[in-house]
């Protein structure tokens, strides 16, 4: 906490500066009425890069990306930017938000409907106080260089499909020139044919902008093309990180193996080979099949039927959290919150949390048995 | 739970039942603008078909058109019988009578389309009390089994519980128990998926995939994702614009689409596979467009990387795709494009040979085996190669 107050000159980097990540996070819980939303998680967001955050709901995703944006601060651990604490101060931490931009799933709710094309993509001005005279020359470029250069700056944004929207957003965030582009779920409520668009957008804008992302999603074929590292998250934990190609294509934690083969056939040729139907096969809950209790043993590779299963037809509630064993800092029970979703698990992972193990590829994972990858 | 689904569909012997769903020149209008278009649609017994769609392209419209459930002001034309029985021609009172026997609903969100204080095992027993007549303890405990039928765990305790209290999933799940219950012949899948994780995702296309097996349901499944469609579709109905631009077997589609949207969106899917992180993705240009009337042209014509004139003046009509096939084999690749080009004027004319721009006339009669042919509404579909 006595770290000085985060540069926010993004032109001028000093050496020392550049090195350290524009976001991290180092040991970061944080705890709702007691309960862990987020359980010692590390992440290093450096510049000019694409971290992309995957995991299911309750994974986390949402709270890393509140913290992130300052909004929540962390109950144990540090969250940093540009290698130094986020302010305490409310003007401070408005300054610091000028160098983050945000843009959310919902193009439909995050515009305010009321408010003309002006003054929606120059309010982050207005908030910063960075209103001069040339503002409508500002917001015209702006909007030209997210494709929407002939919209007329009086309209109102009921005037745009989805697509449009999520530019009009993208334009928003990019107006205080950022140094870091925070995106929760951006193409998820948009038409498959214009995803894309809005995804390229983003990417452009990494690449002329020198921006920094930080991309949530729960979609792997998604966030394997956007983000150079992956981490993935599930209950609060981070599960695996690395190089995105290394996650993706040859996962070493068992979670990750069984969020891709959830991921649905690409032809009718090869349907089942990886997801739904193996999942009933090899689950026992198959109606032609027996009614024999799923087999829990080191199979390998994995059988994702039985965890997936047997983990999510339990009832919500309070177990959505993980439940801290001991006091708040010390994260959630002993073992690993995979294990009752795990076909491969055994009893050391119901008794030991598996520590986070780096490899020599750059990838870590937390699994006491990880697969061959 | 692949292999079955086929069998059905080249059961077109002598006795065949009459198919799940049947539509025909099917119109939906909201304040005179037309939401569905036109569309000739078939579900026969044990098949999916997978009705692809985006914002404003009336997949939910002619979806609700068919289960009778749209509100009064919406304006419905054309014929629509699940099993032979016509719900839009019964009294209302008649139609809600039998709408729960003839066809299963299954919407996207089961938060908003469960009731929230009432647990959901009574929610699944009022269709036996009303329906056929139960007295309480019997349809509860059929109710129980009916929750044991979509897996779950622990029914008699789930029963119990009120939809907040369980996972999307299973909310998920108790629609599907409830939409199946009275065992109807056809079943409405509206994206029940979309806002689910990939796991869950996964946990119900096969869960309704062997529910199909069990009862021989045909089922229209509502989509925009091309991975969806490809784990449960025998067929494929793309919809744009309030029309069905495109309809084939699934793999017949996956492997050579015919439709210029359908292929991009099917090419979008495939390179968000295959392309490396950092990589810009292939992208189709514009955006779905909004409820017009009388629309002259292809409706997709202004995203269209085949678009020449002809595709502004008249919409291109739904044809079987045979015989383009046949005669696209002769020509070489862009020679139909250039063809219309030639023939049109710049003011653009409609070309002379052409047949007359009726947008409203329906595919031509369908041959033998009806379901299974392949039909395009394109001016210049793909050449197969």
């Amino acid at each position: 906490m006595t770290a000085p107050a985060p540069d926010i000159q993004p032109k001028v980097q000093t050496g020392r500066r550049d090195a350290a990540p524009v976001v991290g996070f180092e040991s970061v819980s944080k705890y709702y009425r007691g309960l862990a939303a987020l359980d010692q998680v590390t992440l290093s967001l450096s510049r000019g890069s694409a971290l992309g955050l995957v995991g299911e709901s309750g994974s986390g995703k949402s709270t890393c990306v509140r913290l992130a944006l300052g909004l929540e601060r962390p109950t144990s651990g540090r969250v940093t930017f540009r290698g130094a604490d986020y302010p305490r101060g409310r003007r401070r931490l408005r300054r610091l938000r000028s160098q983050v931009g945000f843009v959310l799933q919902d193009p439909y709710d995050s515009l305010d409907p009321r408010m003309r094309l002006r003054e929606i993509v120059s309010e982050p001005l207005r908030a910063h106080r960075l209103r001069d005279r040339d503002t409508d020359r500002r917001v015209t470029e702006m909007l030209r260089a997210v494709g929407l250069g002939d919209a007329p700056l009086d309209s109102y944004p009921a005037r745009y499909s989805g697509g449009g929207r999520q530019r009009i957003a993208i334009a928003r965030a990019l107006m205080t020139d950022p140094a870091v582009l925070i995106c929760d779920e951006p193409t998820s409520s948009l038409d498959v044919s214009v995803q894309a668009q809005i995804v390229n957008l983003l990417l452009d804008a990494k690449h002329s902008r020198d921006l920094s992302l930080l991309f949530v999603s729960h979609d792997l074929d998604l966030i394997g093309r956007v983000a150079d590292t992956l981490v993935v998250m599930y209950r609060g934990r981070v599960m695996e990180s690395g190089p995105a190609g290394l996650v993706r294509g040859r996962p070493r934690h068992p979670y990750t193996k069984s969020l891709h083969d959830a991921v649905p056939a690409d032809h009718p040729a090869r349907r089942g080979l990886a997801g739904p139907a193996r999942l009933l096969a090899e689950s026992g809950q198959s109606a032609a099949g027996s009614a024999s209790a799923p087999v829990a043993g080191p199979v390998l590779p994995m059988s994702v039927g039985a965890a997936v299963l047997a983990g999510s037809t339990e009832l919500t509630g309070s177990t959505a959290l993980t439940e801290p064993a001991g006091p708040a800092g010390h994260g959630g029970p002993d073992c690993c919150v995979f294990a009752g979703r795990c076909p491969a698990a055994r009893a050391r992972c119901y008794a030991e949390r598996p520590p986070t193990v780096t490899e020599a590829d750059g990838r870590s994972h937390a699994c006491f048995f990880p697969l061959a990858g | 739970m692949s292999a079955a689904p086929v069998m059905t569909v080249s059961a077109s012997g002598p006795g065949r039942q009459a198919p799940a769903l049947e539509a025909d020149g099917l119109r939906v209008c909201y304040s005179g603008l037309p939401a569905v278009d036109g569309v000739s649609l078939r579900v026969e017994p044990g098949q999916v078909v997978a009705l692809i769609g985006e914002t404003s392209s009336g997949k939910s419209s002619l979806a609700l058109a068919v289960a009778r459930l749209l509100p009064g002001s919406a304006v419905v034309t054309g014929r629509v019988e699940i099993a032979g029985t016509d719900l839009t021609e019964l009294p209302a009172r008649e139609a809600r009578r039998r709408r729960a026997s003839l066809v299963g609903y299954i919407a996207q969100d089961a938060m908003a389309a469960l009731n929230p204080v009432i647990p959901v095992g009574r929610q699944v027993a009022e269709l036996f009390r009303v329906h056929r007549g139960m007295r309480r303890a019997d349809a509860d405990a059929r109710a129980v089994r009916e929750l044991a039928r979509v897996r779950i765990d622990r029914p008699e305790r789930v029963a119990r519980a009120y939809p907040h209290q369980l996972s999307g999933g299973m909310r998920q799940r108790v629609m599907i128990a409830m939409a199946m219950a009275l065992s109807p012949p056809l079943l409405i899948a509206d994206e029940p998926t979309t806002a689910l994780d990939v796991s869950t995702q996964a946990e119900i296309l096969a869960l309704v995939g062997e529910l199909q097996a069990e009862t021989g349901s045909g089922i229209l499944w509502i989509t925009h994702d091309m991975g969806v469609v490809a784990e449960l579709a025998d067929m494929v109905a793309v919809m744009y614009a309030g029309r069905i631009v495109e309809r084939a077997p699934a793999r017949d589609v996956f492997d050579q689409p015919q439709h210029p949207y359908t292929k991009g969106l099917l090419r979008t899917r495939r390179d968000l596979r295959a392309g490396r992180p950092g990589e810009r993705l292939y992208q189709i240009e514009g955006s779905p467009p909004a409820l017009a009337a009388n629309r002259l042209g292809c409706a997709f014509a202004p995203r269209c990387p085949r678009r020449t004139e002809v595709c502004d003046e008249r919409a291109p009509e739904l044809r079987t795709q045979a015989q383009h096939l046949q005669a696209g084999n002769a020509l070489p690749d862009a020679s139909p494009a250039r063809q219309y080009a030639a023939a049109a004027s710049p003011q653009g004319s409609a070309p002379a040979a052409g047949p007359a721009p009726d947008a409203r006339q329906p595919e031509s009669a369908e041959a033998s085996q009806p379901g299974t042919q392949w039909l395009a509404a394109c001016h210049h579909p793909e050449v197969s190669s």
